[in-house]
């Protein structure tokens, strides 16, 4: 009996062992349905409505479009994981930084298409190999609510958050869960010689982390802090909601002095070979609508900054932004785990 | 007395059955947990430290995993001690003093149990934060400067001890009850003073209930991934789980991998120490269930100081987190002046008729919980039946492997899900059965213990009487023994399907679109003013709905004749 048991226990594990290993070098399998793709993107829950709605109505209205909707952090990790577990189940991805489409390509799994919509976007937006052009811009600004102007303390720079009038009242958010925080922790890394000084400072005036960067606006807007760093199409579509709702809009921005950290945002395709015909072309169809006029203009109602020229966009949206810090995607790519440790020891400290 | 069937199983149809059960064990709970190991061990045996070619992780280090195991312990003892306290001490002024209003504090602190964890730390926020209910207290009190933070390691242990202490209250509750008077009174007229008795006769009487819920309590703290994330977080401080959710978002899955392995083992430990306790507890039991009930003590005139402090508790514990939650859930905007003009019902109006994700999350939920809870219910029977009735080989194993999810933070079952069920030779990912398949893992021992109480209590007898009487197996099963558990399987599947509504960290991790979860709706709700007043309505709505739920499930207990 006791055999049998053993060689009933012995069986289970090495099915188990037989199983598990069967994840990496698989055929390529495409699991959506013929005519829809699926759509991984991240963004304001309205704005990824708009965009599904005006994409479908583009196809008579019908259902070609299965979109998955997350924070940026989240969706590069779903990205990940699904890479890591033998496949991608995402057609079209696009959000979060260009860090993750850069390892995208250099692990070559990402399809090279050119748009010809890419012909009407500014220069420097142009990708130059067709693996993941840029939609848009998100500007890193710093925001404040409003009563800091009344007690003159409004913050001009971000080495301004590091003074002790702002102790207690600021928030930040966590580079490890957000990849839009990842690139601007980079930039400032880089902006502060390479050290964790910046977030050092931060840690002593107390400041709060949160996961999402929309939060720094929302902790502001609901009075539980007074400053923070953020994209400004969060503090834009907040202050937005706020009038809408009958509220004072009592976000405040400043472009910093050392200038605004620009972020892109990129959109690319799934490389599968196993992609029936008509996926593919929606898949590039998609790129082209959102490098399109109409994508460029939703986009842009959320405070995104377009990269085509001549875009409508909002009043309250500074068409050109001169003072502003690019980022060097490979170098932060390189470095990303040196950025973390830094943010990591000022912060435990 | 067992039935005299024969060992084989052969022309049985609950050979297939049990085949069909042991199957349906190892794939929700076996495989997963196998792929998480396979990926845990891969990684130590590789010495993996990186996951981008080129660069090292640094901030994994061993120190910092040392110091989130610590916090986590930290963590779970204080929340222990606060439970056991709470726990402790209220089920003895129930079960052994004369205090009044004993049904009304027993449904309050039965109203605790229905709030979830992750709602209670939200509460907290409403009330200690920097814009909270405390400070403008405060500030119209003008009593100087508010310098109280809910982001602190005391308020997780504090909201862990306060949703884990109904827990402890009503396993102390009924080991009390059950400890009876005679023993005691047989030491007092021996001798002993009446504490002395307390001490050295009702005390080791109870003890191991009281051991094996500090164990519990203790492993469900160290499990709980959505409080620290809420309280301890912002001060950029890990547990152990935001440790393993902070390592998938580095997309270091491997490391993910070791974190969960180490925590399992831990809550492992836990769980072997409890069985022992308990079964040490049956022993003791069995010697003291003669006699009347426990001897009530009169509390004198410390009658009122001890209902009122007990009102006081229970009050600021359960009523004023959930008075503040619903008042959030009504207000405009959190963070707005308390005056009629700020009120709404536009939150509520939102998530029940406007906002599609919502409604599709609850109905998620519901199905989800429905399907995982039946097909848990069905193995729970199926197992127990037949270790209870056959002679089967191995079953000892079979019992181990469906309770040992018991032990596994719901973080863990999740990412082996995601291990196991991503690609190979069956991709669950991205449909509604991964969900379903890794809830059910979740509830079997839930389920499996109900049953399984409920079926050995049953006296095989009567099923044998049907056999004699000509009925083939399943129709004796069908018509004695189910009719006769029912109402008990119907308390446990709605047991379950509660918790699928509370559930944060698999619907998290597993969800995609179209198959969002209440758990999600919760922890990513976004709303105009940082999630707080449209989290609030939903968690009103789940807080409604489990006090429902459980209501209805105590009801069904009772017909069955057990206790809570």
């Amino acid at each position: 009996m006791k055999r049998k048991l053993f060689c009933m226990v012995c069986m289970t594990f090495l099915s188990c062992y037989l199983f598990a290993g069967g994840n990496s070098e698989s055929e390529p399998v495409y699991h959506g349905s013929e005519g829809k793709i699926t759509f991984y993107l991240s963004g304001p829950e309205k704005m990824v409505n708009e965009i599904e709605n005006a994409f479908e109505a583009k196809h008579d209205g019908n259902d070609v479009l299965n979109v998955f909707h997350s924070g940026c952090g989240p969706l590069r990790q779903k990205v990940w994981m699904e890479m890591e577990a033998g496949q991608i189940y995402a057609d079209v991805f696009f959000g979060s930084n260009p860090v993750i489409f850069h390892i995208l390509k250099d692990r070559g799994v990402l399809h090279r298409y050119i748009s010809p919509q890419e012909d009407f976007l500014k220069g420097e937006y142009h990708d130059g190999d067709g693996y993941f052009p840029i939609v848009n811009l998100r500007y890193v600004v710093l925001v404040y609510h409003k009563d800091l102007e009344n007690q003159d303390m409004a913050p001009m720079s971000y080495a301004d958050l590091l003074k002790p009038e702002y102790l207690g009242l600021m928030a930040y958010t966590d580079p490890a869960q957000s990849s839009t925080s990842f690139a601007y922790t980079s930039a400032l890394w880089e902006l502060y010689e390479r050290s964790n000084g910046f977030f050092a400072g931060m840690k002593e005036n107390r400041v709060l982390i949160v996961p999402k960067s929309k939060m720094v606006a929302d902790k502001i807007l609901s009075g539980e802090i007074g400053v923070g760093i953020s994209p400004f199409d969060a503090v834009f579509r907040g202050n937005r909601i706020a009038k809408k709702t009958g509220m004072d809009p009592v976000l405040a921005i400043a472009w910093p002095e050392e200038g605004a950290i620009r972020i892109e945002r990129p959109i690319a395709i799934i490389k599968n070979s196993a992609r029936p015909a008509v996926n593919q072309a929606l898949a590039e169809e998609l790129i082209d609508f959102m490098l399109s006029e109409e994508g460029q203009a939703i986009t842009a109602k959320y405070g995104f900054y377009p990269v085509r020229e001549n875009t409508t966009v909002p009043a309250g949206l500074h068409m050109e932004v001169e003072n502003y810090i690019g980022i060097d995607w490979l170098s932060v790519w390189k470095s990303e785990q040196e950025v973390r440790a830094g943010f990591t020891e000022a912060m435990r400290k | 007395m067992k039935l005299s069937v024969p060992g084989k199983l052969r022309s049985d149809p609950w050979t297939v059955i049990y085949a069909s059960a042991i199957i349906l064990i190892l794939l929700p709970v076996v495989y997963p947990l196998f792929n998480l190991f396979v990926h845990a061990f891969s990684f130590i045996l590789s010495q993996k430290v990186h996951v981008f070619e080129g660069g090292s992780v640094p901030g994994f280090n061993l120190t910092d995993t040392l110091c989130a195991l610590k916090n986590s312990i930290l963590i779970s003892l204080a929340a222990t001690a606060i439970a056991l306290l709470a726990g402790g001490a209220l089920a003895w002024l129930i079960v052994r003093t004369d205090i009044p209003f004993k049904p009304l504090i027993r449904r309050l602190i039965f109203l605790t149990f229905c709030v979830p964890s992750y709602v209670l730390s939200i509460c907290c926020l409403e009330i200690f934060g920097t814009n909270g209910f405390l400070h403008n207290l405060f500030m119209y009190l003008g009593a100087g400067k508010y310098q109280i933070s809910p982001y602190s390691m005391f308020f997780v242990s504090l909201v862990m001890g306060i949703h884990l202490y109904p827990l402890v209250f009503f396993a102390v509750s009924n080991a009390l009850s059950k400890a009876g008077r005679t023993l005691e009174d047989a030491a007092i007229q021996n001798g002993a003073s009446r504490p002395m008795a307390i001490i050295t006769v009702t005390m080791p009487l109870i003890l191991p209930t009281i051991l094996s819920m500090a164990l519990f309590v203790f492993s469900r703290t160290m499990a709980n991934y959505e409080v620290p994330a809420k309280l301890f977080s912002p001060l950029y401080r890990e547990t152990m789980t935001t440790r393993i959710y902070g390592a998938i978002t580095a997309l270091d899955i491997p490391y993910a991998s070791v974190l969960s392995f180490i925590l399992v083992l831990i809550s492992g430990l836990a769980l072997i120490m409890q069985f022992v306790l308990l079964k040490n507890k049956r022993q003791i039991a069995v010697t003291s269930s003669s006699g009347s009930g426990p001897r009530i003590l009169p509390l004198g005139k410390r009658r009122t100081l001890v209902v009122v402090s007990v009102m006081v508790f229970i009050g600021l514990t359960t009523l004023v987190p959930l008075g503040v939650l619903f008042i959030s859930s009504i207000l405009k905007r959190w963070g707005m002046e308390i005056v009629l003009s700020n009120f709404t019902l536009d939150n509520y109006r939102n998530i029940i008729f406007h906002n599609g994700t919502a409604a599709r999350a609850f109905w998620n939920s519901l199905v989800y919980g429905a399907v995982s809870a039946s097909i848990a219910a069905f193995l729970a029977i199926s197992i127990t039946w037949m270790t209870h009735y056959k002679k089967i080989s191995g079953k000892r194993i079979i019992e181990f492997l469906a309770s040992s999810p018991m032990s596994f933070p719901t973080m863990v079952l999740a990412l082996g899900a995601v291990l196991a069920w991503s690609s190979g030779w069956l991709v669950l990912y991205n449909t509604p059965w991964i969900i379903i398949i890794t809830y059910t893992a979740l509830f079997l021992p839930l389920a499996l213990k109900n049953i399984s109480g409920l079926i050995r209590n049953l006296d095989p007898g009567l099923e044998t009487a049907a056999r004699v009487s000509g009925a083939p197996p399943l129709r004796a099963f069908l018509n004695v023994t189910l009719p006769l558990i029912f109402s008990g399987v119907k308390s446990s599947w709605m047991i379950c399907l509660l918790i699928a509504f509370r559930e944060i960290p698999i619907g998290l991790m597993l969800h995609t679109t179209g198959t969002e979860t209440v758990g999600v709706l919760l922890f990513n709700m976004r709303s105009n003013s940082g999630d707080l007043e449209s989290t609030s309505a939903i968690a009103v709505i789940v807080i409604l709905l489990s006090v429902f739920g459980s209501t209805l499930a105590g009801r069904w207990r009772k017909k069955e004749g057990i206790s809570v």
